[in-house]
């Protein structure tokens, strides 16, 4: 369980890293990446909650040095949602990236494991 | 294959492609626009996204390093966001001027750009196409490049144009997506390379906004129906009520009035008001000589009043050149110069004049979809023609226009015919470098022999000088038109008889210097009082109570100080009030001797007659005044409804309600509503005072209740370009009304863009203000902090120090150095 947490940790992390230094789109290839290494159970559902977390931690860290909660107002007025919205979009846009990412990738690779494998014998 | 096989390759094909598809739905919501959601990903992300835009500074990191700098310029930011720009070339004042600009207001740069050029679709899409079409009909962007194409490179001025664009470009080049302004992550765009043409677009497109002013349509469609004397006395050449910036030589204010027939009631269809602007658009400024001010020394006022933004209209900035150029005021984000404002030697402002700079000419072409020539004097010229290609973000085509062009101007089509435009806007403003011009004049002489070259829009410019001159110049091109010269009817375009035959001299041009009456005062009236002079400058002035209540004020007040010139700028009376309450409160006094006035409009007269005819926030009485002029005027201007009952002509000015108020049984006074009663003016203002106060009573409550203060129903609504409630400072209290010096309009959307207050002693000393920030960064703590002193109507202590260390530490928020590239 601890290794577990610790995994989505470092995921989290390197979400944030890769956010830091790729862009956004780093947030699917690393939810892909954590499916392929299996490094537990539940791959999609810890990719998205490292991603949501790794986001989180990096907005945290905007909000050291600036008003974030101004900027999530400013963004939802500018939408014309509720102020909450951009915070909440802030943890669903990145889970669903990730989570999607590492459920494809896990769907995927008993297929082409699957063809390997079948390659192998012949 | 089995069943059961089948049902596996199902239920993988579910497992794949139902994440898949989420998958591929976020990634595409993450990279490109769905409807008005700009991309989600360069949006959302944490470190690059709009989020970093809380985390940008208000003032550069420096050294700041911007190409063809010739020498270190300095730049000290004050605690108010302004930048005192210290240089040792002109050109490198306007390179750190260009960068300033874009670190502040790039978006708003950009926006007014595209507005202009008609390139909105580029950002927004086909939704903008309408708006694009407009404006590139007008032919802005073709006069712009025009002006571009005849810059003298070598001149001071083409060399100052070109570093701006610089400057600008050097931050343009700086801007990584942390850095981008706050728009262009909502539109998930990317700004564009600054081009001296763009300079020149902002131009155009104040002119636009000052000169646009085409008074043909509605005057045609009067004559049409009611015949030309009507169509004379609704949209007169001169003003019912005179109170001219150039002393008249009879006393002022003067009530000139206009015979109004009724006229001919025809059966056209017209539905009058025309697509004009520019009547919002107001402005004050005044000049008091050393012989009226508690001083001795001469002191200026200006508030030019234009749409209210946020971010502003305006940016304030210092230019200081040694032996070269000390200049402080406001300049238009976009533009290299400083448009209102002073020096040590001279302090100017500008109110817009407001001539008829613009006429339309019936032209015949040789074909109606695709002409190729128009007629003139009997043979068939060639058309110019120019396409405009409308695109779309990612350069698709969405459309394209042939524009075409007589000698005169664009083309343009309405109600089926084809009228060519000329304008003086079109044909070169010479504005910018007459601006830049006179901000190093040294004297009143110097200031108003560089803005002789000022073409267009034309603008009342007042001025002092150190040495205690004042002046007041209409400066700008008035073309002549052949005949009788009046500029309200279209002309035929089949005749070269019809162009205009020149320019109103430069002897006849508005001007006035060092009056005997102490003081110089514009508001937009009509400049010269016609009896002085009876050229024609345009038509349907605004009505001139903004002026009258300044030069009341200065009549009253020989001994002016700067803080009565500050106060005056919101004063809340009103000449308006002075001139048409008493009409209520006599006409219901009449009534009543006579025994008709009702017990309702004897209460609503006792509740007029209570108030002291000032629009401060608290009074309680002004709402019913304008609710009973609401009543008034669609009551007396019935006729000008369209026969279908639907909109008709837009309704006089009330300076024209004034001048009918002398006729107490002209026919317009007749509610025509009322089949078998004929009314008189004394039966209309009563009836107008009794809806009025039903209506102020139905919608605020009783009086004394509260809800008829002035500050709960007026205020100024400071809108983003964008329309965005959050990034606007919304309902905003402020002191005026209607015709007073700080005019509240019906949508509060427009008012008082900045305010400035000089003295021109042995020390120039300077206070102003405007509803806005610096930055146009809504996170940033400079994009409304002037907000509040606005509203009250104070006005801020302007340090113009003469080098960078002579700013107090204690009033500098940075210190940024620009320096050249390495070669």
């Amino acid at each position: 369980m601890i290794r577990q947490l610790l995994l989505v940790g470092a995921l989290a992390l390197a979400v944030a890293l890769g956010t830091w230094w790729l862009g956004w789109w780093a947030v699917p290839i690393l939810g892909a990446a954590w499916a392929a290494a299996r490094y537990g159970a539940y791959p999609s559902a810890t990719a998205g909650v490292a991603a949501a977390l790794g986001w989180m931690l990096l907005l945290g860290v905007g909000a050291l040095q600036g008003p974030m909660g101004e900027v999530s107002r400013t963004l939802a007025g500018a939408l014309g949602v509720p102020g909450w919205v951009p915070l909440v979009l802030m943890a669903v846009f990145p889970a669903g990236l990730a989570a999607a990412g590492a459920r494809v990738t896990r769907s995927v690779l008993p297929l082409l494991e699957g063809e390997r494998g079948k390659a192998n014998a012949a | 294959m089995t069943a059961a096989a089948r049902g596996g390759g199902r239920a993988t094909i579910v497992r794949i492609g139902v994440p898949a598809l989420i998958l591929a739905t976020l990634v595409y919501a993450g990279f490109r626009r769905m409807g008005p959601l700009p991309p989600l990903g360069p949006l959302l992300d944490p470190v690059h996204g709009v989020w970093a835009t809380g985390l940008q500074p208000d003032v550069p990191a420096g050294p700041v390093t911007i190409p063809g700098t010739a020498d270190t310029v300095e730049v000290v930011f004050d605690r108010r966001g302004v930048p005192h720009i210290f240089a040792t070339t002109v050109e490198d004042a306007a390179r750190a001027l260009g960068y300033v600009h874009a670190f502040h207001r790039l978006f708003q740069m950009e926006l007014q750009t595209r507005a202009t050029a008609g390139r909105l679709t580029e950002w927004l899409g086909a939704g903008a196409l309408r708006l694009d079409r407009e404006q590139r009909r007008l032919g802005l962007a073709w006069a712009a490049e025009r002006e571009l194409a005849v810059l003298d490179s070598a001149s001071e001025f083409g060399r100052v144009v070109l570093a701006y664009a610089d400057g600008v470009n050097a931050r343009v080049a700086q801007l990584g997506p942390r850095d981008l302004p706050f728009e262009y992550h909502l539109l998930g765009a990317h700004p564009m390379r600054w081009d001296a043409l763009h300079t020149f677009l902002f131009i155009e497109r104040m002119a636009f906004t000052l000169s646009y002013v085409a008074p043909e349509f509605e005057y045609e469609q009067l004559v049409e129906r009611f015949g030309p004397a009507v169509a004379d006395a609704l949209i007169p050449v001169n003003a019912p009520i005179q109170e001219p910036i150039v002393p008249s030589t009879r006393a002022m204010p003067a009530l000139d009035p206009v015979e109004l027939p009724l006229g001919t009631t025809g059966t056209t269809s017209a539905t009058g008001t025309t697509g004009t602007t520019g009547g919002r658009e107001a402005s004050n400024n005044w000049v008091v000589s050393g012989a009226r001010t508690a001083t001795g020394h001469p002191l200026l006022a200006g508030d030019p009043h234009l749409e209210l933004t946020l971010p502003s209209t305006w940016y304030e900035a210092h230019l200081v050149v040694p032996g070269r150029l000390d200049v402080y005021g406001v300049t238009f984000p976009g533009a290299p110069a400083v448009a209102i404002g002073f020096n040590r030697d001279v302090a100017w402002s500008f109110t817009n004049t407001g001539a008829d700079v613009l006429d339309f000419y019936e032209e015949r072409l040789d074909d109606t979809t695709h002409p190729t020539a128009y007629l003139m004097d009997g043979a068939w010229l060639p058309l110019a023609s120019r396409i405009e290609e409308y695109r779309d973000r990612r350069g698709r085509r969405l459309g394209a226009d042939t524009i075409s062009f007589t000698h005169r101007g664009p083309v343009v089509r309405r109600d089926g015919r084809a009228l060519s435009m000329r304008w003086t806007a079109l044909e070169g403003q010479d504005a910018v470098s007459a601006l830049w011009d006179i901000a190093d004049a040294r004297s009143v002489d110097e200031w108003l022999t560089a803005m002789r070259r000022f073409r267009a829009p034309i603008q009342n410019g007042v001025v002092a000088d150190r040495a205690g001159n004042v002046a007041m110049l209409a400066a700008g091109r008035y073309p002549l038109r052949p005949g009788d010269g009046d500029g309200r009817r279209i002309r035929d375009g089949t005749s070269s008889a019809s162009d205009w035959v020149g320019d109103l001299p430069p002897e006849r041009v508005p001007y006035a210097r060092n009056p005997r009456q102490g003081f110089l005062a514009s508001a937009n009236q009509q400049p010269v009082d016609p009896v002085v002079d009876g050229a024609y400058l345009g038509a349907d002035w605004p009505s001139p109570w903004r002026a009258m209540r300044i030069n009341q004020l200065l009549r009253a007040d020989s001994g002016v100080t700067a803080d009565a010139m500050r106060r005056y700028q919101t004063d809340p009376g009103s000449a308006r009030a002075d001139w048409l309450v008493p009409a209520f409160l006599e006409a219901v006094q009449r009534e009543r001797v006579a025994g008709h006035a009702a017990d309702e409009a004897i209460r609503a007269a006792e509740l007029l007659a209570e108030w002291d005819r000032r629009y401060t926030r608290e009074n309680e009485r002004a709402v019913l005044f304008e609710q009973a002029l609401r009543a008034l005027a669609p009551a007396v201007w019935d006729e000008l409804r369209a026969p279908d009952g639907g909109r008709g002509f837009g309704f006089p000015s009330d300076a024209l309600l004034v001048s009918l108020l002398a006729t107490p049984d002209s026919p317009w006074w007749d509610d025509r509503t009322t089949l078998d009663v004929v009314e008189s003016r004394d039966v209309m203002l009563v009836a107008a005072l009794v809806a009025g106060y039903r209506a102020t009573r139905e919608r605020h409550g009783e009086p004394d209740a509260g809800g008829w203060r002035w500050d709960r129903i007026r205020y100024a609504n400071i809108w983003h370009p964008l329309r965005v409630a959050r990034l606007s400072a919304l309902e905003v209290p402020v002191q005026g009304g209607p015709g007073t010096l700080n005019p509240s309009s019906g949508s509060g959307t427009h008012g008082a863009s900045w305010r400035m207050v000089v003295s021109l002693g042995p020390d120039v000393a300077a206070w102003g203000g405007y509803p806005g920030g610096q930055s146009g960064n809504p996170l940033s703590r400079w994009y409304r902090d002037r907000v509040v002193r606005w509203s009250a109507g104070e006005l801020d202590r302007l340090p113009t120090p003469a080098m960078p260390a002579a700013l107090d530490d204690t009033l500098v928020t940075g210190r940024v150095r620009i320096v050249g590239s390495q070669r």
